[in-house]
């Protein structure tokens, strides 16, 4: 059966490599091998209390900036030894309240003040 | 220790209508306060809230329409079927209330799926409007989710004040204790001092809201 056109060109490059795909591919790889990696790299939170929050000896805590919001609130909780039923709410320089899978690094990159990420705590029930 | 911070029907609608305007062309990005408008009642005046539809991205009714499906091959294999089962996407009615009771506002919700019906509490709490971190001992039961040794539901049934269409509402009775205690911490802080106090107030509210509503 007589090749077409189409299929002699379909068959032309599945036989020889195409150094152009190789390389988009490679370079493609290498992006999400960076991506995975975690960045070590860690800035300074500095935690304020409001209201009659607690105030902990140490408010000044050295943060990697892959990590979540979450694991900022889940330290706050240990910190302060609160059970995960009692309530905890926390705010970026009194401005927002962060979804707990914003990143650090983004949101240090946007929010920080005098190099450092102000996260007030308030422990007042807002609810019910 | 601050007081509890309320304010007046006339002064919440003060506050929205300034909310409304400030960020009606705003280039910031801040969703929670940005697309409402100001809705009043067909018939008695000075009922207004705030009003937004919002679109949320979930499958909440995937899992009960896979049970509904006969134990067919023809049915599985039909594209279009599979299809409507997995596009899930849900329109979140938003109010925001006057509470004369709390002298607060209030949050109201409906919430349905693409065919029109509404969602269930389980499945609300499985979406993206409530933030699931801030609910760690909440008990779902079919009409409430209720907080151990709270006096009331944090999330209830509840008829909406102005419309008087069934909606979920966040129960307000916390907010003035709280709004309060943060405008006290902005005023302590010395932060730079507002022209306008009353929807400096609501955007407070917004930000204490934000712990629970992905608004």
């Amino acid at each position: 059966m007589a090749l077409t056109p189409d299929a002699i060109h379909l068959s032309s490059s599945l036989s020889a490599p195409d150094p152009a795909s190789d390389a988009s591919l490679a370079e493609g790889l290498a992006a999400l091998e960076s991506y995975k990696k975690k960045d070590p790299a860690k800035v300074v939170v500095r935690f304020k209390a409001v209201g009659n929050a607690p105030i902990m000896k140490q408010n000044f805590f050295r943060v990697t900036v892959s990590n979540h919001f979450q694991a900022v609130i889940q330290f706050l909780r240990k910190e302060l030894g609160w059970k995960a039923g009692e309530p905890l709410f926390t705010y970026i320089n009194l401005a927002f309240s962060p979804a707990p899978d914003d990143t650090i690094a983004n949101l240090y990159r946007s929010f920080a003040t005098d190099g450092h990420l102000i996260v007030n705590y308030s422990t007042t029930a807002a609810w019910g | 220790m601050s007081s509890p911070s309320t304010l007046t029907r006339s002064q919440f609608e003060q506050a929205s209508k300034a909310l409304i305007a400030k960020y009606a062309n705003s280039t910031l990005n801040a969703t929670a306060l940005k697309g409402w408008s100001w809705e009043e009642h067909p018939t008695f005046p000075g009922l207004g809230y705030l009003s937004r539809t919002a679109l949320l991205q979930g499958c909440a009714r995937c899992d009960l329409l896979k049970d509904d499906f006969p134990e067919s091959e023809e049915v599985v294999e039909d594209l279009a079927l599979a299809h409507g089962a997995s596009s899930g996407f849900l329109t979140c009615g938003q109010s925001i209330t006057f509470s004369p009771t709390f002298q607060v506002p209030a949050f109201y919700f409906t919430i349905h799926d693409s065919h029109g019906s509404l969602l269930t509490l389980e499945e609300i709490v499985n979406t993206s409007l409530l933030r699931r971190h801030a609910l760690p001992e909440i008990q779902v039961t079919p009409y409430a989710l209720v907080q151990p040794d709270a006096l009331f539901p944090l999330l209830s049934q509840g008829d909406h004040p102005t419309l008087g269409t069934p909606a979920w509402f966040i129960h307000p009775c916390g907010t003035a204790c709280v709004v309060g205690e943060l405008i006290g911490e902005k005023n302590a802080e010395e932060m730079p001092e507002v022209s306008d106090k009353w929807l400096h107030w609501l955007e407070t509210w917004f930000m204490m809201m934000g712990n629970i509503v992905d608004l």
